[in-house]
């Protein structure tokens, strides 16, 4: 818990408690995201480095994650929903994922004769320091360069970590709002199936 | 293959295109209208969730350059019949008197071939038919009067807090004219607060043309082809547009036309222009002012996002609640030309922490949580700003193909000196505006929202595209309508503009057809 500084406001909300009360077609898109059937493009091998470069980049949200990000991740390469280009680049971002993860690994080994996913978590924090900043070894990020490849896997991480019902428990969002939406308005008020207000004062 | 023919053929079913084709479907000209996109029935499928909708944005290749590369899919693109307008959030403003003429009064930009004047009589109509919803007093009546529907009345904290720092620095402020019905209409039931505007409303709330100008439209009779998207236009010896290549089902049809009206948006519109070249049209179709694709407009829209000690739960209630217009032409006073308006502007997590993202790089792990936390103790305020008209600010095309086997877009954008000041003066006023309100701004968020131009209207074969109804200057059956026929792109957002326009247009189109026989 030492890695968790701050915690949430709502330690006893829970979003999907009020799951029934959405419209059966949301009800429908959260259950196959928490229960998200195999997706057909990432291997195996790569699934293990996307999950071990997740754990680098957003340590202590994984902790509290209910959903599976790299089936997720998966299963969104499979319904083609990356095909678009990220700015400034003239590849796919299942491309730039795909290549990326591959050249992930292999630099891993080159470096310390192991996979990414099997070394330590200093030496991964030094490898994606470096990657970042896109000081990739160029013979291996040629094709794609490893900054291009950060943001665009960030960019997909980071929304898939905000579509966990988990993640907006925590951070007190309603989440879903159909067919009840919201009424009360004005200061201070909030409709009672909301995350209860918690004490004042936080600046 | 299939091959058909129509009086009228018009590509794409957004905004622009929807409106064209329910008032031609008043006449007796034959109509087909083809979209890229599905039609989406709202109940069934759009859901409460921003992942899932992204599927309502362009997502086929694009390829985004320059020193300030745009966003091409979520901030600006929708796909699908009902166009970008499926998931708009609806904040629906007149243009000022100055807009038409930025040359004229600010020697910036350039002037349109229309004035305010022409356009009003259609914002008139528009105000009705879209059932707007607004104040009665608004105070900028220019940008917005006599709106059928009372202004809404549930305003979230966002909102409040905005209005509150507003009056606080002597700034006017209303609640936004919208396209959202704040009482029923017909079967349509009023707007729940459900916040979900940008991703497409399931109580059908959101006046958008799924439920006005589409229905309408097949009422009276026009073919609707969704899925099918347009690959090229073809001319014949008289150097007219005749036939428009599509794709349905994986296979190539086509459609001989009288008339054609291209209605995809300001990406797409010039991408099939240029795509369509032969041999007596070398340099692209309607491109012999060699301004195909050339003036690609957008709108800043940052956001200053500022921490109050009390809940604020700004995803509550529709994004766009309330606005000031009163900084619209504050560069004056402030050594820039034009300027910008000021709205609340709530976010769904998502969209939140991928601007935060955006933004800065460091802001993923423990940072990106430690924000995310006080998700619920933040404001967001946003500012829409003027974008100055640039020739080098283009659509052109790439060697590489999509699968259509047509080549991928290249947009290449920088912004202009002065589009960078207006920014920075927004920032400050954004800031005062949070602190007014007892917040503590944390983070100023760069966006962008909407794209006009890239087929810009004039008089001058020489220095436009289009005329002031859309129809080409080199191909006369050939017709532009929507974003890309702008001139400038003023900080009043622009769909009522495209929607007032469209009925223009669609009225000279009828006159055209009965001149062609
Ligand atoms: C998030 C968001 C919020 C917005 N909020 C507001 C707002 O509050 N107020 C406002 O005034 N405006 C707003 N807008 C802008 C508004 O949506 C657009 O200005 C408007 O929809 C543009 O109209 P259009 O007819 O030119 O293009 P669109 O409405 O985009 O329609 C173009 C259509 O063409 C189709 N198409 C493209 N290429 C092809 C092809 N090759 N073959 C067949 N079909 C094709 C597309 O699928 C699309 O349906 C918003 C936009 C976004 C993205
Ligand atoms: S806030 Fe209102 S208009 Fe927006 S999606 Fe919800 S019901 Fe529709």
């Amino acid at each position: 818990m030492d890695k968790h500084p701050k915690r949430t406001h709502y330690p006893t909300y829970d979003v999907m408690s009020e799951k029934n009360e959405w419209d059966p077609v949301t009800q429908q898109v959260l259950f196959s995201r928490i229960h998200p059937s195999e997706g057909s493009i990432l291997t195996p091998d790569m699934k293990r480095t996307l999950q071990a470069l997740a754990k680098t980049l957003f340590p202590s949200h994984l902790g509290e994650q209910t959903l599976s990000l790299t089936m997720v991740l998966d299963q969104r390469l499979t319904a083609k929903k990356l095909k678009a280009f990220p700015k400034g680049a003239n590849l796919s971002k299942e491309v730039i994922i795909l290549k990326g993860l591959t050249f992930m690994e292999q630099e891993a080994i080159t470096e310390h004769g192991k996979t990414f996913y099997l070394l330590d978590e200093k030496k991964r924090n030094e490898l994606v320091r470096k990657w970042r900043s896109s000081d990739g070894d160029p013979s291996i990020w040629a094709e794609v360069h490893s900054d291009l490849f950060f943001s665009t896997v960030s960019a997909e991480i980071v929304k898939i970590i905000y579509s966990d019902p988990a993640i907006w428990s925590d951070i007190g969002y309603g989440g879903p709002a159909f067919p009840r939406g919201y009424y009360a308005f004005g200061p201070h008020q909030f409709d009672e199936w909301e995350a209860k207000p918690h004490g004042e004062n936080l600046i | 293959m299939a091959r058909t023919s129509f009086d009228v053929c018009i590509i794409g079913a957004g905004a622009a295109g929807s409106v064209i084709a329910a008032h031609l479907a008043n006449t007796n000209l034959n109509v087909v209208m083809l979209d890229a996109g599905p039609h989406r029935d709202p109940e069934k499928d759009f859901a409460s969730d921003e992942l899932e909708m992204e599927k309502l944005f362009w997502d086929e290749p694009r390829v985004s350059a320059g020193q300030d590369p745009l966003d091409l899919h979520r901030s600006t693109s929708g796909k699908g019949v009902g166009g970008s307008a499926v998931h708009y959030t609806a904040q629906l403003l007149r243009f000022d008197k100055s807009d038409f003429r930025t040359k004229t009064t600010e020697d910036i930009g350039e002037d349109w071939p229309i004035s305010y004047e022409d356009v009003l009589p259609y914002y008139d109509y528009m105000t009705k038919r879209l059932s707007l919803s607004g104040p009665n007093r608004f105070p900028w009546k220019t940008f917005g009067d006599h709106f059928p529907y009372p202004a809404h009345h549930d305003l979230s904290n966002n909102t409040l807090k905005f209005r509150e720092g507003l009056e606080k620095i002597g700034m006017n402020h209303a609640v936004s004219p919208l396209a959202i019905l704040s009482a029923p209409l017909e079967d349509r039931h009023p707007c729940i607060n459900r916040g979900f505007c940008e991703e497409g409303c399931m109580p059908d709330a959101k006046t958008t043309p799924l439920n006005t100008f589409i229905p309408e439209a097949l009422k009276g009779g026009v073919t609707l082809l969704p899925e099918a998207t347009v690959t090229s236009l073809a001319t014949d010896q008289s150097k007219r547009v005749k036939t428009v290549h599509y794709k349905l089902d994986g296979q190539i049809h086509e459609i001989e036309a009288k008339i054609v009206v291209l209605a995809a948006y300001a990406i797409e519109t010039p991408r099939l222009l240029l795509h369509s070249r032969n041999a007596d049209f070398p340099e692209g179709l309607a491109n012999s002012s060699g301004l195909v694709g050339k003036y690609l407009m957008t709108n800043t829209n940052d956001h200053i996002i500022a921490k109050f000690p009390e809940e604020i739960r700004m995803y509550r209630g529709n994004p766009v609640q309330a606005l000031s217009m009163d900084p619209y032409l504050s560069g004056q006073e402030n050594g820039f030309k034009r300027g910008f308006i000021l709205n609340s502007y709530g976010m769904r997590p998502v969209r939140l922490a991928s601007l935060f993202l955006e933004n800065d790089e460091t802001c993923i792990g423990e940072n990106m949580r430690m924000r995310m936390l006080d998700y619920n103790h933040f404001t967001s305020f946003a500012m829409l700003g003027e974008v100055i008209a640039q020739a080098s600010n283009q659509v052109a095309l790439t060697d590489q193909l999509d699968e259509n086997r047509v080549p991928i877009p290249k947009v290449t954008f920088s912004y202009h000196e002065n589009d960078v000041l207006i920014r920075e003066h927004a920032k400050e006023t954004l800031k005062s505006i949070a602190i007014a309100a007892g917040g503590e701004p944390l983070y100023h968020l760069r966006a962008h929202a909407h794209l006009m131009g890239g087929c810009r209207m004039g008089d001058d074969p020489q220095s436009s595209v289009v005329n002031s109804y859309g129809q080409s200057h080199d191909i006369e059956n050939l017709f532009i309508v929507g974003a890309p026929t702008f001139v400038t792109a003023p900080s009043a957002n622009p769909t009522l503009t495209i929607y007032s326009l469209a009925k223009r247009s669609a009225e000279y189109i009828e006159t055209f057809s009965k001149r062609m026989g």
